[in-house]
């Protein structure tokens, strides 16, 4: 299909609630919502936790961008393109460490990890006046790092992250506020063959519970009883609620049927063992306390568009390969000063439901991506469930709640897509800006 | 059949390693002789499970056995750091289960897997335990998609009613720090 015979953004989305196939399957769309989604908006890139130290980096992408996040020796974060000004090449091929500067593999330029070229290879080949605070490093023009969590953006206009999260913002404080001090770990990293938003479309749904994990069900039932992982969601009815906050911010809020993590918890390596050793060691009330930093806490918060807080310290970050392959790259935060019996029952949970559960998840992620692309006849899906019914109310804080299995959240995403995508924010990455004496001081919370 | 639930303990985590640490590093020789029954029954692993029969897979194991894939490539302690896998007895005997219910999808239809193991190296203990050392490739297929999975693995083998029971395995996958794809079959 050529651009002019494509449909406008807003109309890919229907006032009734229907998506239309191509938003999934567009090599075009998906190249689109590379500048204009994750450039044109607030993309969470890392926990500051992963690089506590002076010139610490972490490498990741934004979108499809290489970035380098550094912090300098002020403390600063910084999000540098991972492009050489000069030819062009990649500049750190790593994924984590600790540099000061940054030495082209190609012709040997090197750059402060503030940015600044500091060092041409030969440099009486140039002529007098290069301008070389033009080939400084480019960075991202806004970061913001909110109570740890470090999120980026190409748009120069776009809001405080604070301003962004909106309504969600007491909920992720909740988040925040129900762990103690943290190290963010790097998990296992899940790939399909799908759309990113298949994976994002999902965070937000507990309509699917029940059909997609009948297999983790049915196995935790047998193996271990009843009252295990899963098990809260037998039907629509009952006191969890979906929520969407705007700015495509949605959740699944589970914490009216989970009132102890820990004993929902399907047995994990260790479980029965360190539970008695923890409580032998500093007396069961304070162990039962301690316990409840393993498992499951009862939100899905996802921050459109690439960050899934899973609660009780664990994250997934969405990384787009293409319009129909996706990483999903999983976390978890070590207790920094939590007993080593609870962070390593921790771990061992970390790999619970990658395991039994997300592999049927990514299984109906590429059934869906291979229908979408070759059906063509069948343009439309639907995310119609729960809209104009009396299902749906506002609370005070401006969130709109839903039925548990109701596609309000999805909603919510989708708004934001069309609000994103048909506003084509300009973006900059400014070299000149990243001269050292100018960088902005990255805002804590 | 009851799981042993209570061993996975600071010990049991530090033997573990200690295997691990020791397998990474190992540069020299192997028996001279080789061990002909303990290669057998690493061979017999990747053989039962190409067949798919989870439960004689499963009964090779001891009773407190663990699978450890880890996702880092120094050796590094699993209470601290998460893996792919660390599953004791009791973890692999819910994914057999798992893939015996009938609804999981991601093994719907099932992946059809040809493994070669190579390279194979013994080293006897004074106790009377066999580490072997190989080379695992699987190849599989599924849905009109091939998969590579290759790695090295390390076997910790004990001697019960005669025949070598598995009480370690760690799979060292080479590409273990970029993803994992759809591993619901067991490497």
């Amino acid at each position: 299909m050529s651009r002019a015979d494509r449909r406008p953004y807003t109309e890919l989305v229907t006032q009734d609630w229907r998506v239309h196939r191509s938003v999934y399957t567009d090599p075009h769309i998906f190249e689109d919502e590379m500048s204009r989604i994750f450039g044109g908006t607030w993309v969470y890139l890392l926990h500051e936790s992963e690089i506590p130290a002076s010139d610490d980096f972490r490498t990741l992408r934004v979108g499809r961008r290489p970035v380098i996040v550094s912090r300098t020796a002020e403390g600063a974060v910084l999000a540098l393109l991972n492009r050489c000004t000069h030819r062009g090449t990649l500049l750190c091929p790593l994924t984590s460490g600790s540099a000061a500067r940054f030495q082209c593999a190609y012709h040997g330029w090197t750059f402060a990890n503030t940015g600044r070229l500091i060092g041409v290879t030969y440099p009486d080949g140039y002529r007098p006046d290069l301008d070389r605070a033009s080939l400084d490093l480019s960075r991202l023009p806004r970061v913001e790092s909110y109570r740890g969590y470090v999120f980026g953006s190409l748009n120069p206009d776009v809001e405080p992250v604070a301003d962004w999260l909106g309504a969600a913002r007491p909920v992720f404080d909740w988040a925040v506020d129900s762990l103690p001090d943290i190290r963010m770990l790097r998990a296992s990293t899940m790939e399909y063959h799908g759309n990113w938003k298949l994976q994002n479309d999902n965070n937000g749904d507990m309509y699917h519970t029940s059909f997609t994990h009948k297999s983790t069900a049915v196995m935790t039932e047998r193996r271990h009883g009843r009252g295990r992982l899963l098990d809260h969601f037998t039907s629509d009815e009952g006191p969890m609620v979906v929520r969407s906050f705007g700015n495509g911010h949605k959740m699944i809020d589970q914490r009216p049927s989970i009132s102890s993590p820990w004993q929902r918890t399907r047995p994990i390596p260790g479980k029965e063992r360190y539970a008695e050793q923890l409580g032998d060691r500093i007396g069961h009330e304070a162990a039962r306390q301690q316990l409840e930093y393993i498992g499951q806490s009862g939100i899905n918060l996802i921050l459109y568009p690439n960050l899934h807080i899973r609660g009780n310290g664990s994250l997934s970050v969405y990384e787009p390969i293409t319009v129909d392959r996706t990483l999903v790259h999983t976390y978890v935060a070590l207790l920094v000063d939590g007993p080593p019996e609870v962070n390593a029952l921790r771990m061992r949970f970390a790999e619970d439901f990658v395991n039994v559960g997300n592999r049927d998840d990514n299984e109906i992620f590429e059934r869906t991506q291979d229908a979408l692309t070759n059906v063509c006849e069948v343009e439309w899906v639907d995310v119609s469930r729960g809209w104009a019914t009396d299902r749906e109310s506002l609370e005070p804080s401006g969130a709109r709640v839903g039925n548990i299995a109701d596609e309000t959240g999805i909603r919510s995403a989708y708004h934001q897509w069309q609000k994103l995508m048909d506003a084509d924010p300009s973006l900059s990455s400014s070299a000149a800006s990243s001269r050292a004496d100018e960088l902005p001081a990255v805002a804590s919370e | 059949v009851t799981d042993d639930i209570g061993y996975v303990d600071d010990a049991l985590y530090e033997d573990v390693v200690a295997f691990f640490r020791s397998n990474i590093d190992w540069s020299g020789p192997a028996d001279r002789l080789g061990r002909p029954d303990a290669a057998a029954a690493i061979l017999r692993e990747s053989r039962v499970l190409d067949a798919r029969d989870y439960e004689t897979w499963l009964s090779l194991f001891t009773d407190q056995c663990i699978y450890w894939v880890p996702l880092n490539a120094e050796v590094g302690d699993p209470r601290v750091e998460p893996a792919v896998h660390f599953d004791d007895h009791r973890r692999l005997a819910d994914r057999v289960d798992l893939l015996r219910t009938g609804h999981l999808h991601a093994q719907i239809p099932p992946s059809q897997t040809c493994r070669v193991v190579s390279n194979i190296e013994c080293r006897s203990s004074d106790n009377g335990e066999v580490d072997v050392h190989s080379i695992l490739i699987v190849h599989e297929q599924r849905r009109g998609r091939t998969q590579l999975y290759v790695g090295r693995q390390f076997h910790r083998l004990e001697q019960s009613d005669d025949l070598w029971r598995i009480k370690y395995r760690v799979l060292l996958l080479v590409d273990r720090d970029v993803s994992q794809g759809n591993t619901t079959f067991i490497l």
